[in-house]
């Protein structure tokens, strides 16, 4: 990624080009970063639904919509995600590398975040109401997908102490918000977040694709982002966990009871390196790892296990669905299979730096992907170079991988069933 | 080894055809400056596939049993493909639907060894009863985590409506009952009877040479020794068009059916079907802004279109406070499009839209992997699908309309 090419535009918003020849289309994602605290997830959901119904120029989902299909069917996606304790707004999209398309892909992108449709300070009642209709339902939907849904209580049964510090309440919180936070969002209290959002929050675009870096930047000035000071985030901070006692949490689901329960176990840790967070969790995660070979091949216990480390939140999450009868012996060998691998063999370790290496060689095939390493790696302020990274993978001992294991704290055992 | 070179008109792309000498069909899709390398081989043995016909003795497969020898073929006497692939960097993976099963891996080097391993899979089954027994706790926890996303089982509940009492009407992974009935002589049965030359083709995808890989397929011997196809004639339920079940949704969702009988199967059919859907009801269309407008919808309505043995039939999903309301309203619009017709600007709209979702396509090779393994079931490529999409006028869109789309073939499903 030697041919990454960064113009500052103004303080605060950078527009970064990887020109790469192989793709048939460009790809431009910009990156708002914010706060992430029950309220501004709740603004945040619904200020992209609102910027979905309409711009100035194209008033209406139809017109808008054709606009794009007229644009080869350029897509268009418009959302917030959590990054650790961080929310980020999200708009990207991808079209055929045709001439004709960049600046009007690049008039699309800024009459949606910047030419809305309002009234004296206001989103317009009807686009609102939908929007906030919308997003109550996508926010009591995070119950229907029940492995997303037991996962997001672990976190939250981690997170939800009041002494918590603010990034671990954060890292609590649901990126789509709350209903409550939701109800107290009025057309206007929404279009002042959205005037400060889009005036005092970093921004970062990525364009990946054939177009060249001076083309791109001829686009985006086209765009009239206002000069103004925008914020500095200091890196991201760790959660420290705030349950000075282990509990296990047994919830039932609230209608009928599921067909096999939901296990998730939640781990603090204090020390090790981003690499050695990736490749302990490979050696328990991947198809040919310790969770899949014991709980899922050898034992027989459930179809679906995996884990997943957040390195800048230093947690560790696994979750397995097996029968209600198993959760148990399930969490037993989960632990069983942490704890050998603090003490796993050459060819393991071999075997999970040869897919990480995989991983991220590949990266580069996918615009999207290329797109978040890169963006991961500005928020981590690390060198965006996977060669670099593949190496510091390959520099991982198995004593580093003790040393994460060893400083594991266990926080909470949820069950769903 | 015969080949034919096919050239995509939109995208651009080259395609190698080959038939070889063993009956198997290769499509290789040569994709320079990508790393990564993909190769899938597609067997045409599906959940809707039910009996077979050997020495004049018609057997009846369990349901499952596709499924189950896509989890079990993996496994050798003494030795596992998935971790040997695994070893290697490369990522493995397979699934069944109604009318194939597909073993799959990508990876960043080391293509030809892995794609021999690839072909190891199919080539040789080894199924033996503690392996088997195993297995079965391994899908009966597969299964129960379906029951328990509302998206498969308001679909389950369709093609259970729409299609009883047969293979189309079970779930692809059986049920706890079906797979208890599966033995390795099961297994060995089905594997000899549909894992033929003739019933597989070999997808592969990267910065490859087309001749070294389509060789490496060449070499492979297959052990079935193949049956008599039976051929599935699925009759549609015509007594009962509305399911409804309670589940624990926070809003209901639904799978609107519609049975196309006689469709027949060919890439312009198919596009200029979607091209409808989209032209009706996708988000450029007035009745998804109406929808939305009236808080019927919060988010676009999802087809696909399904083409198993024995029948066809595509599938709106969606999720809606007032489910019938927007079936109805669907079908309202498609007939108010029969006698008004479709005009040239939505139909080259649309062609652009299609257009740019091949282009864009191109850009993964796991989607020309996938998009060329439903084309190879049914005997196409990729160059026949971009063709069909420059082909299709406004007339093909009409003409087609008029059958699509109607109250007498609609069922809905419903999860509330």
């Amino acid at each position: 990624m030697s041919n990454l090419r960064t113009f500052q535009i103004s303080e605060g918003i950078n527009l970064h080009c990887l020109k790469d020849d192989k793709f048939t289309t460009n790809c431009i994602t910009f990156f708002i970063r914010t706060e992430l605290n029950p309220q501004t997830a709740a603004k945040a959901a619904l200020l992209c639904r609102v910027l979905k119904s309409g711009c100035s120029e194209y008033p209406s989902v139809s017109l808008f919509n054709r606009h794009l299909q007229e644009l080869y069917g350029c897509t268009m996606d418009l959302f917030t995600f959590k990054k650790d304790c961080r929310l980020v707004l999200c708009l990207n999209l991808t079209f055929p590398n045709k001439t004709i398309l960049l600046p009007k892909a690049f008039a699309a992108a800024g009459n949606t975040l910047l030419s809305p449709k309002s009234f004296l300070n206001k989103f317009m009642e009807a686009d609102f109401s939908n929007a906030v209709y919308a997003q109550s339902k996508a926010i009591r939907a995070l119950k229907d997908s029940k492995m997303q849904y037991a996962l997001f209580r672990l976190y939250e049964e981690m997170c939800h102490d009041a002494e918590a510090d603010d990034v671990s309440r954060s890292f609590g919180v649901s990126a789509d918000g709350s209903l409550k936070e939701l109800s107290l969002v009025t057309p206007s209290s929404l279009y002042s977040y959205y005037s400060s959002l889009i005036t005092a929050e970093p921004i970062d675009v990525y364009c990946v694709g054939p177009a060249g870096g001076d083309e791109l930047k001829a686009c985006f000035d086209k765009i009239p982002f206002m000069d103004t000071a925008r914020k500095k985030y200091s890196p991201m901070g760790r959660l420290k966990g705030t349950n000075t006692q282990f509990r296990i949490v047994n919830e039932t689901n609230s209608f009928t009871a599921l067909n096999q329960s939901i296990l998730c176990m939640g781990y603090t840790f204090s020390q090790g390196s981003v690499y050695a967070c990736e490749v302990l969790n490979e050696i328990l995660n991947s198809p040919s790892g310790l969770l899949f070979n014991t709980i899922r091949q050898k034992e027989g216990l459930c179809y679906s296990i995996s884990s997943n480390i957040f390195h800048n939140a230093k947690v560790l999450s696994l979750c397995c669905l097996t029968d209600s009868k198993n959760t148990q012996k399930a969490a037993e060998l989960i632990k069983d299979c942490i704890k050998k691998s603090a003490s796993c063999t050459e060819e393991q370790l071999k075997i999970a730096k040869e897919n990480l290496r995989a991983k991220y060689s590949l990266l580069s095939d996918s615009q999207q992907e290329t797109t978040g390493f890169l963006f991961t790696c500005r928020l981590n302020s690390i060198l965006p170079d996977t060669e670099e990274y593949i190496s510091n993978i390959n520099s991982v001992t198995e004593s580093d991988i003790a040393s994460v294991i060893s400083a594991l704290k266990e926080q909470v055992i949820y069950i769903l069933n | 080894m015969e080949v034919i070179k096919e050239k995509c008109p939109i995208s651009g792309a080259d395609i190698y055809i080959y038939t070889l000498s063993t009956g198997i069909k290769c499509y290789i899709i040569p994709k320079s400056g990508f790393k990564t390398a993909m190769a899938m081989a597609v067997v045409k043995f599906g959940s809707g596939s039910h009996t077979f016909k050997q020495n004049g003795v018609v057997t009846e497969i369990p349901s499952g049993t596709a499924h189950f020898i896509e989890h079990k073929l993996f496994d050798k006497k003494d030795k596992s493909i998935f971790t040997e692939l695994s070893k290697n960097g490369a990522s493995v993976n397979a699934f069944t639907d109604f009318a194939k099963t597909a073993y799959y891996f990508s990876c960043s080097s080391g293509f030809y060894n892995n794609l021999r391993l690839l072909m190891d899979i199919i080539k040789e089954p080894y199924f033996d009863e503690s392996g088997v027994e195993n297995e079965k706790s391994i899908i009966k926890s597969e299964i129960n985590m379906y029951k328990d996303i509302p998206e498969r089982a308001v679909f389950s509940n369709l093609t259970k409506l729409m299609y009883p009492n047969s293979p189309l009407g079970s779930e692809i992974a059986g049920s706890e009952k079906t797979i208890e009935k599966i033995t390795p002589e099961i297994l060995y049965a089905c594997y000899n009877a549909f894992y033929t030359p003739e019933n597989i083709s070999v997808i592969c995808c990267g910065d490859i040479e087309p001749e070294k890989a389509a060789l490496i397929v060449k070499e492979t011997p297959l052990s079935a020794s193949g049956a008599e196809s039976i051929k599935e004639n699925i009759i549609s339920n015509k007594l009962n068009d509305f399911v409804s079940k309670r589940f624990d949704v926070s809003e209901p969702v639904f799978n609107i059916g519609f049975n196309h009988e006689g469709f027949e199967i060919c890439p312009e059919n198919t596009y200029a079907l979607k091209m409808i859907f989209d032209i009706l009801s996708g988000e450029g269309s007035k009745l998804y802004e109406r929808l939305l407008n009236k808080q019927i919808l919060t988010q676009p309505l999802g087809f696909s279109l399904i083409c198993a043995p024995g029948a066809v039939f595509s599938v709106i999903s969606g999720r809606s406070s007032k489910p019938a309301y927007a079936a109805n309203s669907f079908i309202k619009t498609s007939s108010l499009l029969k006698s008004t017709g479709v005009g040239e600007a939505a139909v080259k709209r649309i062609k652009k839209m299609y257009a740019g979702h091949i282009i864009r396509g191109y850009n993964s090779i796991e989607a020309v992997l996938n998009a060329q393994a439903d084309l190879a079931v049914q005997g196409f490529c990729l160059a026949d699908a971009e063709n069909a999409i420059a082909g299709i006028t406004s007339d093909k869109i009409n003409s087609l309309a008029s059958l699509a789309f109607s109250r007498s073939n609609a069922y809905l499903s419903v999860i509330k």
